[in-house]
């Protein structure tokens, strides 16, 4: 009996022993993983003045670090892509090869549309806290349409655009923006020959450089807000024509005049330092979004720096007192990815409220967050931040990113032209319905 | 002992010389035809690059003629062949200096081949800034009284064109200098020097001795430059004019590159035109060929 004891005994401490050994042991080490993420380098996480530091004091790269830390085993490596529009054209030629990067930071709309040969279906990996919290999800859910596969992740920024102006200048002209800015077309023309009146250039942009942005950022309100996104749409898809477009005619001869009677930079269609002469004092208005914010504060002092919305078209207009904006942008996934859970996470943490508020500590952007408020993120009221998050809630989604890849290339292409007069808006709507509904 | 054609030597030595250049031929067949044939093919699709990749027959080249700005795009680089014949005039007058030995050579045959090591986008960034409203040139126009020449060179058509062909004549006059001068060592040195003896001046010696005597250099250089001008200047465009304003500045090989890089693009589209810039480098090339084959009579 003795010795059945002892062996159970024995038993018992031999299995115990094994037991706690198995307790102890330190947990397997996970398997390392790797995320590559493709970044824009001009106008998304990295702003202009990040853009002068090394690499490893951008916002981004000490978000990754960050999530390397929360995330023992996974390293993200940083891919700043210096041109967004062919990061798109690059991103689908990596898919093709099965090589291209797990997330992609690229234009959202369309442009992503374009690609969803090469982009995984994140649907369920998302959160729903997330899908609770963030505005944008149609940005990235395939055509604008609720149910379909969801490719990505709106950026955190809701970027808007709007009329940045030098306060020192408009005080010597007589204009006093903050309490009585512009509000038609009319009064902002009359103002912009006050300005010029007084020795200074009304506005600059740099319309032939690669992209149009005072058409996209300002004119695009223009022509949306006098009938709405769908007739635009239908003639997009080769439903209607553009040249039969009357709001599209209308704004792009306001749109020359602009140019011709002088407030706009002579060489619009050519140069391609418009920013730095805002910069520098010599520029009363410059077409603008959140991004380059901070970078004109840093410039001309915070307290010469103001903003408006543009002015409204007509009275008739259907849509008044908004803007162009939204979330432009959009991380998704690659179908190369061969962790598309790993890379929803990163994208779910780049949008958390901590990190966001850590964003918005080098940038004066509007987040995509509905739950934070100007005072979260420490905005002044009156100031430009602040302003720019009371606009947020009434914006208009890009037209570029509505419109189809052809019509877009050839707008932009054309627009020089009938900027400085050398095509007439007829003709010019004659060309995008020769691309349109492909 | 006369050794017949058909010999088992002639064979073995048939089969040997056949193997050894089988596996280039293959490597090139890989490279050149592969790509060719498959261009060729694509062109006749809706290919987006990716998994489409539909047969539409002939519409890809009827859009090409009736809904593109194809003919501007020709127009344009045609225009930009201009500065061929520009680079080889000057590069042949630079070439017979520096043959005579003018003094300094030395330091000109460095310093006239010191834009081929220059990135062409940051000459064609120069020539942006150069020619800006803003820039050098209307500041050194104005300097010398000169001040209602002044424009915005790189808005208008033919004077952004005239930029352009200036930019790639400037960049290539070295290396046309530089092949035209390896040329010129065929020459025997006497025939210079009796030339030199008998009171030719510089233009007699340029143009009746040397010129015929080089007759297949140039027209490697010409042929070598005209296909480059074809197909190789998109970063020239793209720094200086960004192919603007409208398509004024764009050329047949800037649309195939844009075409392919616009959202939502139709490389089918992009294909057929760089099948057609194949057709029309053919063409010229056939046509330069025939003309210096009838100038090279006398070899």
């Amino acid at each position: 009996m003795k010795k059945t004891m002892r062996l159970i005994i024995f038993g018992l401490v031999i299995i115990s022993t094994l037991l706690a050994a198995t307790g102890c042991a330190p947990a397997a080490p996970a398997a390392p993983q790797k995320l590559t993420i493709w970044i824009n380098a001009r106008d998304s996480f990295i702003s202009p003045s990040e853009q002068k530091l090394s690499q490893d004091q951008w916002y981004i790269s000490q978000a990754i670090k960050r999530f390397e830390a929360a995330n023992p085993g996974v390293t993200v490596e940083l891919v700043p892509q210096a041109d967004a529009l062919q990061a798109h054209q690059t991103f689908r030629t990596a898919g093709l090869a099965n090589n291209a990067p797990d997330i992609a930071n690229l234009w959202g709309g369309t442009f992503i549309y374009a690609l969803r040969d090469v982009e995984a279906d994140i649907s369920q990996y998302i959160p729903a806290e997330d899908k609770a919290n963030l505005i944008g999800w149609d940005t990235v859910t395939l055509d604008f349409k609720e149910g379909n596969p969801i490719i990505g992740y709106p950026t955190p920024d809701n970027q808007m655009c709007f009329f940045l102006y030098n306060k020192k200048i408009m005080t010597e002209v007589g204009l006093d923006y903050e309490n009585n800015p512009p509000r038609d077309v009319e009064t902002f023309m009359a103002d912009m020959q006050k300005i010029k009146d007084a020795g200074y250039l009304p506005m600059a942009a740099d319309e032939g450089a690669g992209y149009p942005y005072y058409f996209f950022y300002i004119a695009g309100y223009w022509w949306v807000q006098q009938n709405g996104l769908e007739p635009i749409l239908a003639a997009d898809r080769g439903d209607a024509k553009f040249a039969d477009d009357q709001a599209l005619i209308d704004t792009l001869k306001l749109y020359n005049e602009i140019w011709a009677k002088g407030y706009m930079n002579e060489d619009a269609a050519t140069s391609g330092d418009s920013w730095n002469k805002f910069l520098q004092g010599e520029v009363a208005l410059f077409p603008s979004v959140p991004t380059f914010v901070k970078d004109a504060q840093d410039a001309l002092g915070e307290e010469n720096v103001g903003a408006i919305l543009p002015p409204n078209f007509s009275a008739n207009s259907k849509i008044k007192d908004s803007l162009i904006g939204g979330p432009g942008q959009s991380l998704v996934v690659s179908k190369s990815s061969k962790n598309p859970e790993l890379a929803t996470k990163f994208l779910s943490f780049i949008n958390s409220k901590e990190e966001v508020l850590k964003f918005y500590e080098t940038q004066t952007k509007v987040p995509v967050r509905k739950d934070l408020t100007p005072a979260d993120l420490k905005l002044q009221p009156g100031s430009v931040g602040d302003k720019l998050f009371s606009w947020s809630k009434n914006y208009i989604f890009w037209v570029d990113n509505s419109l189809s890849g052809p019509v877009v290339d050839n707008f932009t292409k054309l627009l020089p032209l009938v900027l400085t007069g050398k095509m007439t808006p007829e003709d010019f709507a004659a060309e995008l319905d020769k691309v349109k509904g492909q | 002992m006369k050794i017949s054609a058909f010999s088992p030597f002639h064979k073995t030595k048939a089969i040997h010389g056949i193997l050894s250049i089988v596996p280039v031929m293959v490597v090139l067949l890989f490279i050149r035809l592969y790509p060719l044939a498959s261009s060729i093919y694509r062109s006749f699709t809706n290919w987006d690059g990716l998994y489409r990749n539909d047969w539409v027959g002939l519409k890809n080249y009827i859009n090409i003629f009736t809904d593109s700005p194809f003919w501007t795009l020709l127009r344009n680089s045609l225009v930009l062949l201009l500065s061929v014949p520009l680079q080889i005039i000057i590069g042949l007058f630079i070439a017979v200096l520096l043959y005579e030995e003018v003094k300094g050579w030395r330091f000109f045959r460095t310093l006239i081949y010191l834009p081929q090591i220059v990135s062409a986008v940051t000459i064609g960034y120069l020539f942006r800034i150069a020619f800006g409203l803003e820039g050098p040139f209307n500041i050194i126009l104005q300097a010398i009284n000169l001040g209602k020449y002044t424009m915005e060179w790189l808005g208008n058509t033919w004077t952004a064109l005239a930029v352009l062909v200036f930019c790639l004549t400037w960049f290539s006059i070295g290396w046309q200098a530089i092949v035209i001068l390896g040329g010129m060592t065929r020459i025997p040195l006497d025939v210079f020097e009796a030339a030199k003896l008998d009171g030719a001046t510089f233009f007699q010696r340029t143009f009746l001795i040397i010129v015929p005597m080089i007759v297949r250099t140039l027209e490697y250089a010409v042929i070598m430059s005209m296909v480059w001008t074809f197909t190789s200047v998109f970063a020239f465009i793209f720094a200086i004019t960004n192919g603007g304003p409208g398509y004024e500045t764009t050329t047949i090989d800037y649309m195939i590159y844009t075409k392919f890089y616009q959202a939502g693009s139709n490389f089918g589209f992009a294909t057929a035109l760089a099948v057609i810039l194949l057709l029309i480098i053919m063409v010229f090339t056939v046509i330069e060929m025939r003309f210096t084959s009838a100038a090279s009579d006398w070899e």
